[in-house]
């Protein structure tokens, strides 16, 4: 593993500040409505995803015997 | 619905006098100030016309109110669209302060009210929750708080030692 560059961590972190700080009011909210429907919809493929391994589960269950 | 229309629906329910003054904290509010942070709720602060909380049901009224517009309960929650919005009087001395001091703030033709930074900053100083100190070290790296007039919030309301505390452990290099 190669070492962090902390740094290079920093100096992108103070340049994405920057990029929101000359972001108005309204453009950071449209991301965050962004940000929430990403989330939502990690919620709701992790949900299928646990939903398809137990039915999975479950019908192989069944169709051992 | 985009929060935009939490703003708008906001707005009308103080102008409708359903509340005396509203204003928008926690992470929404904070967004005005620093970077954004993903948020699951808008919290909203409140106050009532004078003898209007004596019912055993304060919120009673902002929720008939919002549900005739198309909002849903849920937990603690009103859902406005996709956003669940939390409403919250602020009785404590530090909100009450925050809620008179909040600005107004325009987004794309909608007038909305914030919490200033200050306030925001000495409001997650004395809740003390792990997202609370986060949302205060982000605001004081990215210097958006007038040092003067915190100083003179953390005064009034005895946060002095909590933020001694704080600025030793969080914000003093190592």
């Amino acid at each position: 593993m190669s070492p962090v560059d902390w740094k290079s961590v920093k100096r992108d972190k103070d340049a994405l500040h920057a990029r929101s700080a000359s972001r108005s009011y309204g453009e950071k909210l449209t991301l965050l409505d962004r940000m929430r429907e990403r989330t939502k919809s990690i919620r709701q493929g992790a949900s299928h995803s646990r939903t398809a391994a137990f039915k999975k589960k479950t019908t192989s269950g069944t169709r051992k015997k | 619905m985009a929060i935009r229309d939490v703003l708008a629906l906001l707005s009308e329910l103080e102008r409708d006098g359903i509340v005396a003054r509203y204003a928008i904290g926690g992470a929404v509010a904070a967004t005005r100030y620093t970077s954004p942070a993903a948020t699951e709720d808008v919290d909203v602060f409140i106050s009532f016309a004078d003898g209007a909380t004596s019912g055993l049901d304060p919120l009673r009224p902002i929720y008939a109110y919002l549900l005739a517009r198309g909002a849903r309960p849920e937990g603690g929650h009103v859902v406005i669209g996709d956003w669940p919005v939390q409403f919250l009087p602020a009785e404590r001395p530090l909100l009450a302060e925050a809620l008179h001091h909040a600005v107004e703030q325009d987004v794309d033709g909608i007038t909305t009210r914030l919490f200033t930074a200050e306030h925001l900053a000495a409001i997650a100083l004395q809740l003390g929750r792990p997202k609370d100190k986060l949302r205060l070290e982000q605001m004081v790296r990215e210097q958006v708080l007038d040092m003067k007039v915190f100083g003179a919030i953390l005064e009034r309301h005895d946060l002095g030692p909590k933020w001694k505390d704080f600025s030793r452990r969080y914000l003093e290099a190592p």
